[in-house]
């Protein structure tokens, strides 16, 4: 891989290097500096990134400059109704030369898929990407085929009571880490939107900011962030509430319990931490558990951040 | 199915582990077995055995398998128990007639248990029974057997009603937690339950023979008296102890002889005044029971309590027999004169001698009084007798035939103090002398741990008295005669080293010695501080507390509040002790923090984390951000940083404690 960054994570602060990729991306995404940090502690933590929001807030801009400021390689798939699992994953084609079928990588062999309106596919190919989040590799014809490391998914997906969606069942949705909302810019950022230049030549601008190598180093401190006892507490607390209190219809899975604590370990690597704090939780929950926990009856219309912030009013910090 | 068909089947050789039922009833019938036996000394035997029988019995029942006895069965027995006692005793009501009956209701009961409700009655049966046990041995060595076993019978009712199956030892571990937590409340009760005055709590007198002196004196009996070490009684002086020599401890005084015999007359006589002088002695006696009336008051008593009395002969009598421990307050002048002149009748009485008997010895007397001049120089001659001739002092005198002074005069020469004392009086008697013999005790062993003085059975003495005339009755001990370290050091020191005497052990130990004190100590605590422990005390204790002259309403006023203190105590100390609290001096010293700045408005919302909540209290407070800044980062690294090393740690957790400390809201 050709980078023009110094490959060794040691020469150089994590913090400082994330706050200069968030740094750039602010450049490109206007006002929107938790989510584009949320999105690199969901990188950070291995974990894949959805995005819901209504068309035309820039969830593909933020995919696009995610790829050149990190420096990977970047594929993009327009989920349509008649998207086939192929599609995604690659086809064997025979090849008359050789004589034989020869396994062409499908775009979910880059390091970051952008899988744009993934509701709007059939259940049959949305499982074949979530499935190959969930494996890190593919298997087709009998062969294995490894993706690429770091594998990071964004998938981006309509509200769901928009028309021509599939909404992604339960199960599917826990293969995400977190869920965020982009919503629409603050009135100064939107004026700066409309003066600024067009937001696809910015793109062209952006160099990397990150090697490959220094994202894969930090995603393996991600699980070396001290989580104290009390922080355990706090977070089985929450877990806890989830799963007693009675406006949900089920509680955290052990899963999202770990999800949460790997998003709060990424957070506070990114915001130089000595450990995880109790605001590091706090800054990703709403983000962790706005997919996964389902209020009950009438409130199923809450927005992620309200569902968060409801629980986190609702445990106290030990 | 054939697995059960085999367990029923009784196989001798395969021991089956005992059901739970079967345990706890062999638990049950311990717990029982165990709170009869402090009765054992009281009850019939026959009426232990068929406790123990019917306990084992029921064990069996249960071990083999067999099936119950039939009712019909089970009222016989009943019925035949209860005839049982009605007969030994002529009673069912009553102390001993009770006790009984209880213990073979008690056994009665094992029989028809079945059900967890069956088990409970026979352990609040134990339960009454041990505490009856009280009513026999109030003596310290019975208190931790009696704790033992009531600790027992309580882990046995808790394990007896316990759903899932309990090992002893955990319930014993619970009950005892459960007894300790309880004790406060029992010392409350101890304290401040109102007592009633006077004898109303009194036992009835047991008939039970009882060592210690008796209203009649044979050669003989001191000696064998005095071969026990049994404790008499304890006293304790207020001020000075009178010397050595000054303790006699007047007993019985008697005055019929029939040769060999000396007895108490069943007759008192008129009151006798004592004119004393020098130093009087104001003492408290604690009296072990000995069933009998008598006192032992330091010769001559001049001031006793209510109840008692003083005869003629100047023995104090108490109008009940000394039935148990009982303590009362004496003045005594062992320097007195007896006033007047002697009755014709206690003349007569104290020179009578059997027509007959000892006529050696009265041929002695009076020849040795021809050759004196007055009575008083008789007294010395005959002393002077016993000093220059060979006359031993020995707790092993010989036999003596029916004349015994003449015996022991004129033959063994051997003799006790009672020897010494029948023989002297006989002759003062002869010469013509009124004489009588006062028993009691002589002595005592003074206990520096508690400044008690002990009198043992083994200080059992035996003198005279003469009446010389103008100065009345004169005690005249004829032993000092023969071994003045009796009188002076005690027995041990008097018999010759060949011969067994209680006591000389103690005197060659020095540790051995201390240990009996201290033990005597302890007794003593015991008795006078929980025995004796009665309303008298408890109106003290209520002066102290300030309530003056508290009657059984200010009492009873006093345990309801100590009662409701106890338990708001006892609420408090486990609100306390279940408080939701953090056992982390960091979070206690954060926690402090935060209540600091709540006084200031500043409080922290329960789901605020620390960067969250200081951050917000810096927007109102800027003017503490450098301190809080620095109580911030040592809190979170504290907190939920990595571990840090010791020296670390402490450094940073007393500069944080330091901070907050320092921190002026």
């Amino acid at each position: 891989m050709d980078s023009p960054v110094p490959t060794l994570i040691t020469q150089a602060d994590p913090v400082e290097l994330i706050n200069a990729t968030v740094t750039q991306l602010n450049r490109v995404i206007l006002g929107k500096e938790h989510q584009l940090r949320l999105c690199v502690a969901c990188l950070l933590a291995r974990g894949h990134l959805l995005i819901e929001d209504i068309p035309g807030v820039g969830k593909t801009t933020l995919a696009h400059a995610l790829a050149e400021t990190l420096g990977l390689s970047y594929q993009r798939i327009q989920f349509t109704s008649d998207l086939l699992p192929a599609d995604i994953i690659g086809i064997s084609i025979f090849e008359r030369e050789t004589g034989e079928f020869r396994f062409h990588k499908g775009p979910v062999f880059s390091q970051l898929v952008l899988a744009d309106e993934v509701n709007r596919a059939t259940p049959k190919a949305q499982s074949a990407l979530l499935e190959a989040m969930e494996e890190h590799q593919v298997t087709a014809d009998g062969n294995t085929y490894a993706l690429a490391a770091p594998f990071f998914v964004i998938a981006t997906q309509n509200p769901v009571y928009q028309i021509g969606t599939y909404p992604l069942p339960e199960s599917q949705l826990d293969r995400f880490l977190m869920r965020i909302e982009l919503g629409y810019p603050d009135a100064a950022f939107e004026r700066q939107l409309l003066m600024g230049q067009d937001r696809r030549d910015l793109l062209a601008t952006l160099s990397a900011t990150l090697s490959p190598q220094q994202l894969l180093l930090m995603q393996t401190m991600v699980p070396g962030v001290h989580a104290s006892d009390a922080l355990l507490d706090y977070v089985q607390a929450i877990v806890r509430h989830t799963r007693e209190a009675p406006q949900y219809e089920a509680g955290m899975s052990p899963r999202a319990a770990i999800a949460l604590l790997r998003a709060a370990q990424a957070w506070a690597l990114i915001h130089d931490h000595p450990g995880v704090l109790p605001e590091d939780i706090q800054a990703v929950l709403p983000s962790v558990v706005g997919h996964r926990l389902k209020p009950r009856g009438d409130a199923q219309a809450r927005s992620a951040t309200e569902v968060g912030q409801a629980v986190l009013r609702a445990v106290p910090v030990p | 199915m054939s697995e059960v068909a085999v367990a029923a089947r009784p196989i001798v050789a395969r021991r089956a582990p005992l059901s739970r039922f079967a345990l706890q009833l062999t638990w049950v019938s311990g717990s029982f077995l165990l709170a009869m036996l402090p009765h054992l000394s009281s009850i019939r035997w026959w009426v232990a055995l068929l406790a123990v029988t019917t306990a084992g019995w029921r064990l069996l029942i249960e071990i083999r398998g067999w099936s119950l006895p039939h009712r019909l069965i089970r009222t016989v027995i009943a019925i035949a128990g209860m005839l049982g006692v009605l007969l030994a005793y002529r009673t069912l009501n009553g102390l001993e007639a009770g006790t009984a009956f209880l213990v073979l209701m008690g056994g009665m009961k094992l029989l028809e248990t079945r059900s967890t409700r069956d088990l409970t009655v026979t352990i609040f049966v134990s339960y009454f029974l041990l505490y009856a046990g009280f009513l026999y041995h109030q003596e310290l060595p019975w208190l931790p057997y009696m704790l033992v076993t009531a600790w027992l019978l309580t882990a046995t009712l808790m394990l007896i009603h316990q759903r899932s199956p309990m090992s002893l030892a955990e319930s014993l571990q619970r009950t005892a937690r459960m007894l300790i937590m309880a004790l406060p409340l029992a010392v409350l009760m101890f304290l401040f339950f109102p007592r009633l005055p006077g004898q109303f709590w009194a036992l009835p007198a047991r008939e039970q023979a009882m060592t210690g002196l008796s209203d009649t004196m044979s050669p003989g009996d001191v000696s064998e008296l005095s071969i026990s070490s049994a404790l008499a009684f304890r006293v304790k002086f207020e001020g000075d102890m009178p010397p050595p020599r000054e303790r006699y401890w007047r007993g019985p005084v008697l005055h019929d002889f029939d040769g060999r015999t000396w007895r108490r007359p069943r007759f008192g006589y008129v009151e006798r005044p004592v004119i004393a002088f020098g130093k009087s002695y104001d003492y408290r006696m604690v009296l072990e029971p000995h069933n009998r009336e008598w006192l032992f008051p330091l010769d001559a008593v001049t001031g006793w309590p209510q109840g008692t009395f003083r005869t003629a002969d100047f023995q104090l009598l108490s109008r009940r027999a000394v039935s148990r421990t009982t303590s009362f307050a004496m003045r005594s002048s062992p320097q007195y004169r007896s006033g007047g002149p002697l009755p014709k009748a206690m003349q007569m009485a104290d020179l009578r001698l059997p027509p007959g008997r000892n006529p050696r010895s009265l041929a002695l007397a009076q020849q040795l009084r021809a050759t004196v001049a007055s009575d008083t120089e008789f007294v010395q001659a005959v002393l002077q007798r016993f000093r220059s001739e060979e006359f031993f002092y020995t707790l092993q005198p010989p036999k003596l035939d029916t004349d015994s002074v003449d015996d022991f005069l004129f033959n063994t020469r051997r003799g006790f103090c009672e020897h010494y004392a029948s023989a002297f009086t006989v002759l003062a008697r002869a010469a013509g002398i009124p004489a009588r013999v006062v028993t009691g005790y002589q002595g005592g062993e003074f206990n520096p741990m508690n400044d008690y003085l002990i009198v043992r059975q083994s200080d059992a003495h035996a003198w005279s008295e003469v009446w010389l005339g103008e100065d009345g009755w004169v005690r005249v001990d004829p032993t000092s005669a023969v071994a003045p370290e009796r009188i002076e050091r005690g027995l041990a020191d008097a018999i010759d080293a060949t011969e067994s005497v209680p006591g000389r052990l103690f005197r060659r130990s020095t540790l051995l010695l201390q240990m009996r004190q201290a033990w005597d100590a302890v007794n003593t605590f015991w008795n006078d501080k929980v025995v004796e422990y009665g309303e008298r005390h408890q109106r003290s204790l209520l002066e102290r507390l300030g309530i003056e002259d508290a009657d059984w309403q200010e009492l009873g006023t006093a345990l309801l509040v100590s009662l409701i203190a106890f338990f708001a105590l006892l609420t408090g100390y486990l609100a306390w002790q279940f408080r939701p609290r953090s056992h982390d001096p960091l979070v206690r010293v954060y926690d402090a923090l935060c209540r600091q700045l709540a006084k200031r408005g500043l409080g922290r919302e329960p789901h605020e984390g620390p960067n969250t909540y200081l951050a917000r209290v810096l927007t109102q407070r800027p003017d503490l951000a450098a301190q809080l800044n620095e109580i911030l980062a040592l809190y979170v690294a504290l907190r939920y940083g990595p571990r840090l090393l010791g020296s670390q740690l402490t450094s940073q957790t007393s500069r944080f404690k330091f901070l907050v400390n320092q921190l002026r809201v």
